[in-house]
């Protein structure tokens, strides 16, 4: 009897190692299937201009063998990538097409800046944020049914104006209007990756939950670093998108849930949420051995946090929120909040199959931690390549702000709660109002805030136009302070960050959450940018 | 001889060695199919919480949550917060039937108070009205120390 224990325990410790071993080397053998990586369409700028419409609409698509009507921008799920250089103009006509399921399209109007701004404004002052003291602003018109489809667009990441027909987060464009954004590049725009999605107050979690999201390349310096520019570059949009069964996105009130559907709703219906990449459920994409690749990744889901991490591969990041690191960090698993980019560049290895996983992540849901989720399948194969492809090091160096002369600090607290329908989420006890702005800041002057989190879940707090460097967190100093314009703050701890807002910018501007459930019902300020006097 | 006796001595230990490596054959093949499953089940759960009750209660005595509609065969998922504070099912229509036991989720920091999610299931097996009653003991969250859900199924 000892000696069966002892030859049962010998064999369970070698299935043990060799289950662990399977993590690291290339056995995982899933079938490879149908479902082959796509790469997102690409729409260039030419002559120092990219002028394209983009017709939001439903559109239906298969995911995950379920038909899923999306709203997306010209059917795509994602969104074409947007390709532009520093200095360059994105002339983006919006068409806002979409429609309850089943109905027929608007019929459409070209409106201007005057036609929307001051309705806009009223829209947003009329919503009301449940249980707050916030003054109820006169001549409240009954809720409007179609709301949810009122949209507008936001260049996220990009260091543009927030003025007039630019990256505008105050404008609203409803369906059966087209609008014309005219959006300037500053001749200094970092190169890198970006990103576009809408950002109509009250409407973003569900448009975004629903598919509408895409890519911004700004091309440039970080592109001709050799080991950068040998790399194949893959854009990847990760998604979030939630479908009842009748493959649309729950149209009742969301409600935070514990377990693995993440969300219901009241009234309460079947419901899933699937994470893909570029509008594909768990896709296989190639690569040789000793091939590089460029991977740029955008965390375009509403609310889940990507711990990203491949199988028996190091991740080589050079870019964070679209500005190349001065040195590339060799990382095993690189956190991706809800907003953020990363870029990698990967290395294939041993010929095989790896996973590219979402580890199990604990960012303050109800009901404990994210599961683990399987993003994508990495195919190594094909003829190793004779040498393998050079790995980046030094990168671009920047500006550590660390050492400038602070003309301001201020403290943002924030605070939300899901116990209750509709969920609150406020910035200093209050929530969002056009109206009022919480920040006057002097550009091209240095500021240090202080971003307290009184909630155990994350926050990523997101800032327009201007990125910040993240100099201390829970008060220890960071040693190498990088560029972000979107950073998770800790459970129930701070974070203290410098920024420079650029001179050439000026406008009013929004900072918020970028969970978008909390921006949509609070969690957002408006914040002037100004000329120094 | 000789032989007989080491195989004889070692046959538990081989038997033993074979058994685990096919257990664990077994699970990693299971494993594997869960991996191959590239197409997961359409839910057919309705989860409520307590936020489908809360905001009815001041005015409300019983506890009265906002009516769900659900489907024979579906299963009805209730999440409230607790421990220290617990639950009970102070009653049950005939036409929900529970499944497994409570699932205790945990939720720390999340809501003030409480350190767990329950979670019950039921499958709704008839038409019909249906009513479930949670009572929570110490009364911390329910106004009236009771959740009434009730559930149009069809």
């Amino acid at each position: 009897m000892a000696r069966a224990l002892v030859g049962f325990v010998l064999g369970l410790g070698l299935f043990a190692a060799a289950e662990e071993i399977r993590r690291v080397v290339p056995i995982f053998q899933p079938d490879d299937g149908p479902a082959t990586f796509v790469e997102p369409e690409l729409r260039r700028s030419q002559n120092g201009v990219l002028e394209t419409t983009l017709e939001l609409k439903l559109a239906k698509h298969t995911v995950a063998g379920r038909v899923f009507e999306a709203a997306t921008y010209d059917g795509k799920l994602p969104a074409p990538t947007l390709v532009v250089k520093p200095g360059d103009t994105l002339r983006l006509t919006l068409v806002n097409n979409l429609t309850p399921p089943g109905q027929p399209l608007p019929a459409q109007r070209v409106v201007s800046l005057d036609d929307v701004y001051e309705r806009s404004m009223n829209i947003m002052r009329n919503m009301h944020h449940e249980d707050t003291d916030a003054p109820v602003h006169a001549a409240e018109p009954p809720p409007d049914p179609q709301a949810q489809l009122y949209s507008n667009l936001h260049t996220h990441g990009l260091q543009v104006s927030p003025a007039g027909n630019g990256d505008n987060p105050f404008l609203l464009i409803k369906p059966g209007e087209t609008f014309r954004y005219e959006i300037p590049l500053p001749a200094d725009n970092p190169s890198g990756f970006n990103w576009y999605h809408p950002h109509k107050h009250g409407s973003t979690a569900k448009q975004t939950w629903a598919g509408v999201a895409g890519g911004i390349i700004v091309e440039g310096d970080v592109d001709r670093i050799p080991a950068v520019a040998q790399a194949t570059r893959h854009v990847m949009v990760l998604q979030e998108l939630w479908m009842d069964n009748t493959g649309h996105v729950p149209s009742a009130l969301p409600v935070p849930v514990g377990g693995m559907h993440m969300f219901s709703t009241i009234p309460p219906v079947p419901s899933d949420i699937l994470y893909t990449v570029n509008g594909v459920y768990h896709p296989t994409l190639d690569i040789r051995p000793g091939e590089t690749q460029r991977w740029s990744i955008v965390n375009a889901a509403p609310h889940r946090f990507f711990d990203l991490t491949l199988d028996g591969h190091t991740l080589y990041q050079i870019q964070q929120d679209g500005i190349t690191l001065a040195q590339a960090r060799p990382q095993q698993h690189i956190l991706v909040a809800p907003g953020n980019r990363i870029e990698v560049i990967v290395r294939g290895g041993r010929a095989g199959h790896y996973r590219l996983r979402a580890l199990e992540y604990d960012q303050g849901h109800p009901g404990g931690p994210m599961p683990e989720d399987l993003m994508a399948t990495i195919r190594v194969r094909g003829e190793p390549l004779t040498e393998p492809a050079p790995l980046p090091s030094a990168l671009l160096p920047y500006k550590d702000l660390r050492n400038d002369p602070v003309a301001a600090k201020r403290t943002v607290e924030f605070k939300g709660n899901t116990f209750v329908a509709p969920v609150e989420f406020f910035l200093d006890g209050k929530p969002f109002d056009p109206d009022r702005d919480d920040a006057t800041i002097t550009v091209g002057t240095t500021e240090e805030w202080t971003l307290k989190n009184d909630d155990f879940m994350q926050h990523p707090f997101h800032i327009h136009v201007n990125p910040f460097q993240v100099i201390a967190i829970n008060g220890r100093p960071v040693a190498d302070p990088i560029w972000w314009d979107t950073f998770p703050l800790p459970q129930k701890g701070e974070i203290t960050i410098r920024m420079h807002p650029r001179p050439d910018v000026t406008g009013r501007t929004v900072y918020h959450c970028h969970i978008l459930p909390h921006e949509d019902n609070g969690m957002m300020s408006a914040v002037s940018l100004v000329a120094g006097k | 001889m000789m032989r007989g006796g080491v195989v004889s001595r070692n046959l538990p230990a081989a038997i033993g060695f074979a058994l685990a490596l096919a257990i664990g054959a077994y699970l990693h093949a299971r494993t594997a199919d869960r991996e191959r499953l590239a197409d997961p089940p359409a839910s057919n759960s309705y989860i409520v919480n307590q936020t489908i009750c809360l905001g009815l209660q001041a005015a409300d005595a019983n506890g009265a949550c906002k009516p769900v509609g659900a489907v024979v065969g579906s299963m009805i998922m209730v999440q409230l917060p607790a421990n220290p504070a617990s639950w009970t099912i102070a009653s049950l229509s005939p036409n929900l039937v529970q499944e497994g036991r409570i699932d205790r989720l945990p939720n720390p920091g999340r809501y003030q108070g409480t350190s767990e999610l329950y979670q019950w299931r039921f499958l709704a097996t008839g038409a019909g009205d249906a009513t479930l009653v949670m009572r929570e003991t110490p009364r911390t969250i329910s106004p009236s120390g009771t959740f009434t859900y009730t559930f149009r199924i069809r």
